[in-house]
């Protein structure tokens, strides 16, 4: 066994968590290795230090944390997920996410054709930066229909969005993936402070936020919440507003 | 048991929340504490920790541990904290003179016999700023373990990774420290101390 080997045994030594036989072959090598008997006794003296770096809580920690509490309301419910109505609930955000996508942006600058409006989630939602499509003057009067913005009605999946869809020129579409058991939402600092619009019913979310965040986004929490997105913005300038809309299910 | 208090708490009895903070304030203020390095900005994020557990109560589902849940929400409020904190931040084994220049911190005195001890305090300074000289992620799965006690199934599952990268991980953070302890002149750390004292004394 190398040395090196016998790092990871020594910390799995520590931790109790070596098998009975990775504990031989380090008692063995041990007895060969002065370098790694003097290692066993660093962290050995490292383990008591950080064990004596634990601190009590200043006192007056725990009445800020209940103070701040109790200037809560209620525990928020609203954020639950009803299974029964996912399926309306994701239908519904695939249409305003359409409808979202591709609607001229309100600036100097050159925007998306709304040629590029489309029906299908496959051709609409990935966006590409055609330098040729830049060029093409933004029409806004020729916005896609408003319709395209409002929810299917139905009991079940209540419509409650309110967008402001001359601010956006991108759409990402997040579905969070069986491993999702947390409040997925809550846990993402970014999303902390900002403005959502929330289907109370289906645990579905809407933020506008700019293209380089929701790429951090993405990249940060795709792992841990199992993130199944619809669209990308490879091709997005930072700043570009970007429609994030969350479903979780 | 936590269960009946997360249940009872998630339907808004605060006398319920309450007796979850009251077990779990220390673990998570010495998780702040360690990831954030200073006391101010530990009790800030250990009241950030609990004022978003008590929102989200609503969605937390039983089917997951209390304490993994709520060691994750402090893990996500501290790791969004240290890289809001980043620019300003260059701490660990330098500190800067006034005049700018970069100094290591702590040089133990050439002169001093070797069997002379650093003081309790010393020590403890020593282990805490080589602790904190680790990456984040190295930090926060050395504290879980030794400081919180966690086990790498438990880490595991609060860092969202498997269990084989947590014990990698763990072993890792134990050698990057021992030489950040050694950097800072802890000589128990060193497995070739003699030499390294010797060739000390040696110097002009
Ligand atoms: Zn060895």
């Amino acid at each position: 066994m190398t040395c090196e080997e016998a790092l990871v045994l020594l910390s799995g030594h520590l931790d109790g968590a070596n098998t009975p036989e990775e504990e031989a072959r380090l008692e063995d090598h041990l007895a060969r290795c002065p370098d790694c008997r003097r290692i066993l006794d660093a962290y050995s003296a490292m383990e008591q230090g950080i064990l004596e770096l634990s601190e009590e809580p200043p006192a007056q920690l725990h009445d800020r944390i209940m103070a701040a509490v109790a200037a809560e309301a209620k525990p928020s419910r609203r954020r639950r997920v009803r299974p029964a109505v996912m399926g309306l609930a994701a239908a519904a955000v695939l249409c305003l996410a359409l409808g979202l996508g591709y609607l001229p942006r309100q600036t100097e600058e050159s925007t998306e054709p709304v040629a590029r409006v489309n029906n299908t989630l496959a051709d609409a939602l990935p966006v590409q930066e055609d330098p040729s499509a830049q060029e093409a003057a933004p029409a806004q009067e020729e916005s896609p229909d408003v319709a395209t913005r409002e929810l299917p009605s139905s009991a079940a999946a209540p419509a409650t969005f309110s967008v402001e869809p001359e601010a956006a020129t991108e759409s990402l579409l997040v579905e969070l993936g069986d491993n999702a058991a947390s409040p997925a939402v809550e846990t993402i600092p970014q999303l902390e402070g900002q403005a959502v619009e929330v289907d109370g019913a289906c645990g579905v979310y809407h933020f506008t936020l700019d293209a380089a965040t929701v790429r951090q986004i993405i990249a940060d929490y795709s792992e841990l919440y199992g993130f199944r997105t619809h669209g990308d913005l490879e091709n997005a300038a930072d700043d570009t507003p970007c429609d994030l809309v969350i479903v979780c299910g | 048991m936590d269960t009946e208090l997360v249940r009872k708490a998630a339907a808004g009895d605060s006398d319920a929340f309450e007796q979850l903070v009251l077990s779990y304030e220390k673990p998570i203020y010495n998780l702040c504490l360690r990831m954030c390095g200073n006391a101010d900005d530990a009790m800030d994020l250990t009241q950030e920790t609990f004022l978003k557990a008590w929102r989200s109560l609503g969605s937390f589902r039983a089917d997951a541990a209390f304490s993994t849940w709520l060691y994750r929400l402090c893990s996500n409020l501290c790791i969004d904290h240290l890289r809001r904190e980043q620019k300003r931040k260059i701490l660990p084994l330098h500190v800067e003179d006034s005049d700018g220049d970069e100094r290591p911190l702590d040089v133990p005195d050439p002169a001093a016999g070797p069997e002379e001890r650093l003081s309790a305090q010393e020590d403890r300074q020593q282990v805490a700023a080589a602790l904190q000289s680790l990456e984040p992620e190295y930090r926060e799965a050395l504290t879980l373990r030794v400081l919180h006690d966690l086990s790498y199934a438990d880490i595991a599952a609060v860092l969202q990774v498997r269990e084989g990268t947590v014990k990698s991980r763990i072993a890792r953070a134990r050698e990057k420290m021992r030489e950040a302890m050694q950097k800072l002149g802890n000589k128990s750390t060193s497995p070739s101390s003699k030499q390294t004292r010797h060739e000390r004394r040696d110097a002009p």
